[in-house]
């Protein structure tokens, strides 16, 4: 891998917050790095720190949260030690964000078009007549049919799909070389889930922008991504390529998670589930933080792993590694 | 299709329209057609998926079959009652044996009842037991459930998505149902704990001998827990089936691109059905399309889908019913590029 591929450095971050019943730590010491027009997906359960990892590269945390500690480089500069001013060029010009629930994250008041044309003015030079006819070529792009119409609607006149489908030409409008997309799908139907992943795939490999998904499905991710992040309870517990994440799991809690995951396939006749529930973050079990969940945890598990490249790109963080625990599954 | 006699739960004919005519001196009325002449028939012991994209009608039917809402047309018979005859003492006592598990684990418990008092609730209202022996049924029925006793003293708020969903099971469990209806149990949970909750079902079903109803949006989970699956489009059944004689040999158009549409199990796999995903959205179902309610996104479509709407009939294979003018057969779907390719 070369050096000046990379798009996005996030070293060491950690993200706190501060409540009433004391800090939470969110984030723990995460890392990883995105290349330019790289698809990669951070995959983890409700709880895991992964939408909070990326609002943390936003710099969008509450005012109770706070990046403690580590650095978010892109392009070569680090976002933490921006000011709020630069900061700002940066959000939705060069790193976009479509959220999960289109409906409350749009403007109920304006139009789409306007919303949409609202960033191009903001960012760019161009006049209001060049952005209106950029906004309906976006809205084209993203295969909303009738742009011209669309433009002047209300959000609430639209579907679920189309209003997601606004969000992306939204995030595309001031051409970002990222898009971070936290959990696109969820709230969609399977059928209009198929569409705006194909659109996602679509556009990062026409626009080459960078794409980190955010989600808690396995099969989002086998659609989309090229590079697999697996979190847990505030850290990363296993990092590599898509295809070394399905054919060759490392960690017992991705091997867990797919295995827990229905599919159509009639092979799978037993359903395996993962006893216990994710730790809360105020109850964070010292040593390794699958230790409860673990079917093979041992003694050396009270201590905490290390995040250790086993193969070349493969990150795992979990002390049973070098043993052979795949014989064991 | 014909009706089984000695089914437990029979829907005949049944149609659910709400009025939503805008204005007050418009006298032309308007009506959403949630549920629109649907029919099935229900095994003892059996488990039915029901599958659909969300206005697809399914909830609804699923209030129906629970006497939450009131058929505007056809009838529903339970044991061999048609229920919508009853008193509504009568149907009070009915009830009892036909319970419900919720999506929103969050918003179907009471947040000022402890946990004890969800799951006695019932039984109190039935007045079936009281005292000691309503004490030792709800332990029991805890611990049946995967909770532990000593949680009993709490309130829902304290506990996490999953366990929530485990009190609402033993809240519908503890009358000793016949039927439950499970409306999107496991859709709001993670992953990890979906697998818990549908293997707890499933245990619960061979234990009890239930009878189950799982409406869900997601074929995987459906085909995981059912041994039957009836697929919705805008109000209709489209397609019912074995599971197996269902997924691997779909006849409608709209159950072959919901399996496309599924997530694929492995990257290996991507893309390989690009063509055949659904294209365009659901059609209102206040002003639904004449003819083939899914002529509109049907690759297949002609001049009579736009015209007559097709009837639920039942295929060369037994069991397997379909409502479509051109049912699809093994060797069309095996010449592009089958559904047996996402399934090997």
């Amino acid at each position: 891998m070369k050096e000046s591929e990379v798009l996005l450095e996030v070293k060491n971050l950690k993200t706190h917050f501060n409540t009433i019943n004391g800090v939470v730590p969110s984030v723990e010491d995460v890392s990883f790095y995105i290349n330019k027009g790289e698809k990669v997906a951070i995959v983890g359960e409700s709880g895991s720190g992964k939408s909070v990892t990326s609002l943390s590269i936003m710099r969008l945390l509450s005012e109770t949260g706070k990046i403690i500690d580590g650095s978010i480089h892109f392009c070569g500069r680090n976002l933490i030690e921006l000011s709020e001013k630069d900061m700002r060029k940066i959000r939705g010009n060069e790193i976009a964000m479509v959220f999960q629930e289109p409906l409350s994250s749009l403007n109920p008041v304006m139009t789409v078009g306007k919303q949409i044309m609202e960033s191009i003015l903001l960012h760019q030079k161009t006049r209001k007549q060049n952005a209106k006819q950029q906004v309906i070529d976006l809205l084209n792009k993203v295969g909303i049919p009738r742009p011209e119409k669309v433009f002047s609607s209300y959000p609430h006149l639209l579907s679920g799909g189309m209003r997601q489908r606004v969000m992306i030409a939204m995030a595309l409008s001031c051409q970002p070389k990222l898009i971070i997309a936290d959990e696109p799908t969820t709230a969609l139907d399977v059928t209009i889930q198929a569409q705006i992943l194909s659109i996602l795939k679509e556009l990062s490999e026409q626009e080459e922008v960078a794409i980190l998904l955010i989600t808690h499905d396995l099969g989002v991710v086998a659609e989309v991504a090229d590079r697999v992040i697996v979190m847990y309870a505030g850290q990363v517990v296993e990092q590599a390529e898509i295809f070394s994440i399905f054919d060759y799991p490392k960690h017992p809690y991705t091997k867990a998670l797919l295995n827990s995951t229905p599919k159509l396939d009639f092979s799978q006749t037993e359903l395996l589930s993962i006893e216990g529930t994710v730790p809360s973050p105020m109850e964070i079990p010292t040593g390794c933080r699958f230790y409860d969940r673990c079917d093979f945890s041992s003694e050396i598990c009270k201590q905490s792993p290390e995040l250790k490249e086993i193969t070349d790109g493969h990150q795992v963080r979990c002390w049973l590694v070098e043993e052979a625990i795949d014989n064991r599954i | 299709m014909p009706l089984n006699k000695d089914a437990l739960l029979q829907v005949k004919g049944v149609k659910k329209y709400f009025d939503v005519s805008e204005g007050i001196f418009t006298t032309k009325k308007k009506y959403l057609k949630a549920v629109d002449n649907v029919n099935f028939s229900l095994k003892q012991g059996e488990i039915l998926g029901i599958v659909g994209e969300s206005g697809c009608g399914k909830s609804t039917l699923g209030n129906l079959i629970m006497q939450l809402e009131n058929p505007t047309e056809g009838e529903i018979i339970f044991d061999g009652i048609e229920l919508s005859k009853l008193s509504a003492k009568e149907l009070r006592r009915k009830r009892k044996d036909i319970q419900m598990i919720f999506q929103d684990p969050y918003s179907s418990l009471n947040p000022r009842m402890k946990v004890f008092d969800i799951v006695a609730e019932p039984l109190r209202t039935h007045k079936l037991a009281s005292g000691t022996d309503l004490k030792k049924q709800v332990y029991d029925m805890l611990e049946i459930v995967g909770l532990n006793n000593k949680y009993a003293n709490r309130y829902p708020h304290e506990f996490s998505g999953g366990q929530r969903q485990r009190i609402g099971i033993a809240r519908a469990l503890t009358l000793k149902p016949k039927l439950i209806v499970c409306d999107e149990p496991v859709s709001a949970l993670d992953v990890s704990i979906q697998a818990q909750i549908l293997n707890l079902l499933l245990k619960l079903q061979k234990e009890f001998q239930l009878t189950l109803i799982f409406i869900a949006h997601g074929i995987p989970a459906v085909k995981y827990i059912s041994n039957r699956i009836a697929v919705m489009y805008l109000g209709k059944i489209v397609e019912i089936a074995d599971k197996e004689q269902l997924l691997s040999n779909p006849k409608h158009p709209y159950t072959e691109s919901l399996l496309y549409s599924v997530p694929v199990s492995h990257p290996k796999l991507r893309s390989n059905h690009e063509q055949s995903k659904l294209t365009g959205e659901m059609p209102s179902p206040v002003d639904p399309p004449p003819g083939c309610r899914f002529h509109t996104r049907c690759p297949y479509a002609d001049e009579k889908c736009m015209e007559e709407t097709p009837d639920l009939i039942e295929t060369q294979d037994k069991e397997h019913y379909v409502a479509c003018h051109y049912p699809l057969y093994r060797e069309r779907v095996s010449n592009s590029d089958s559904v047996q390719a996402i399934l090997d």
